[in-house]
């Protein structure tokens, strides 16, 4: 299994490939008023209004660094009312790929209740990394939210 | 080497690596053979994305990716265009294994079928080598200049492969990997020659040519009939 791994502060973690449409480079991002703080904002993702979360400010609080290796994953989510819609998540590091078994992943045994996005640890020759389940990173209903309030936004911006 | 935004890069290879002048050599150099495959390397160019970006660089971006993506390009297929005699031919890239220079020829007694013209080796490996000028009945005379001289022969070799099943043929003339709209491919003229019409789907235009698109499928079939 494919896996892109990306760096969350110091830490290691990876999200299995096929569930990436693309990595992009950083973009200009509209902020979206009154929303949670690790929204990073929303940009024109070839004509669809797409949020952006970062990951770096939703999981230790501080937001990711300007760098050319900070990237967006973006990432396809099938919604419970069958709609799919994309979002991008910026991670630092977002340079690698590595090819491993999700068997290889083990649980650490501690779990986490505000992050159940985390499916187990493994290594390899550059150290410990974390697989990531993209689907638990944030509620579903928090989700559906985002993806609206992203629609309207860009309405009202190019309206 | 020092980088902006306090980069520090040490440039192992151009001193104890493959492009130094010191000695003695990096240890490691006996075991990668040369910088561009130790890790070390790769790690030194991975830490140049650790920069600020230049200026203009999202906006540039930003402006890329509002663009839609071309939908013609998702569906395209992707063909090697070739000709042979006064043809011009496509075949998908998908069956495509190679192309190499031409090579002699063996030819193989007791042949029942013209189509299979032999054996030849590449790189010590032996294939059938077919005609594809016999299988669609592309008239000599054709091969022939005005002043009735034989004009130079088949330059290059195309190897096709479907299920472990490999053929090689000579063709005359190569233009390369092209990419089409399905829509682009029109239905063949009624004026096709009989024996390539059975072979021909469809044609397509390009730089004023007029290309047949074969179908891999029938052509494979075809040559593990004749040769058989």
């Amino acid at each position: 299994m494919l896996l892109i791994t990306f760096h969350i502060g110091k830490e290691r973690y990876a999200i299995q490939a096929n569930s990436i449409v693309e990595i992009i480079p950083m973009v200009n991002l509209n902020k979206l008023p009154l929303t949670e703080n690790y929204v990073a904002g929303v940009f024109d993702y070839r004509g669809n209004p797409t949020p952006v979360i970062d990951l770096c400010k939703l999981y230790t609080d501080s937001p990711c660094k300007e760098m050319m290796s900070t990237r967006i994953m973006m990432i396809e989510f099938k919604m419970d009312n069958g709609e799919q819609h994309i979002l991008g998540l910026i991670a630092e590091k977002t340079t690698e790929s590595i090819n491993m078994d999700l068997n290889d992943f083990e649980t650490t045994g501690i779990n986490i209740d505000r992050a159940p996005f985390l499916r187990g640890i493994t290594n390899d020759e550059y150290g410990l990394v974390q697989l990531v389940d993209t689907n638990l990173i944030l509620p579903k209903d928090v989700l559906g939210k985002l993806f609206l309030t992203a629609e309207e936004s860009l309405e009202a911006i190019s309206g | 080497m020092k980088q902006e935004n306090d980069i520090t890069i040490d440039d192992c290879w151009n001193r104890i690596g493959i492009w130094g002048t010191e000695t003695p050599k990096c240890s490691k150099l006996d075991e990668v053979t040369h910088c561009q495959n130790c890790p070390v390397y790769s790690s030194s160019g991975r830490k140049l994305l650790d920069r600020k970006p230049p200026d203009g660089y999202s906006n540039e971006w930003t402006k890329v990716l509002k663009q839609k993506k071309d939908a013609s390009l998702l569906t395209s297929v992707s063909v090697i265009i070739f000709r042979n005699g006064d043809e011009w031919y496509a075949l998908k890239t998908e069956v495509l294994k190679e192309i190499t220079e031409m090579r002699h020829i063996h030819s193989l007694p007791h042949r029942r079928s013209r189509v299979l013209r032999g054996i030849t080796s590449i790189r010590g490996e032996l294939y059938l080598c077919v005609s594809m000028g016999h299988l669609f009945d592309i008239d000599k005379s054709i091969m022939k200049d005005n002043s009735n001289k034989k004009i130079k022969e088949p330059e290059r070799i195309i190897m096709i492969e479907r299920d472990s099943e490999r053929f090689v043929f000579p063709v005359n003339e190569i233009l390369g990997i092209h990419h089409f709209s399905p829509d682009k491919i029109k239905p063949p003229p009624s004026t096709i020659s009989k024996a390539s019409s059975s072979y021909i789907t469809g044609v397509i235009e390009y730089k004023d040519k007029h290309v047949g698109c074969i179908d891999e499928d029938l052509l494979l079939h075809a040559f593990s009939r004749k040769v058989s």
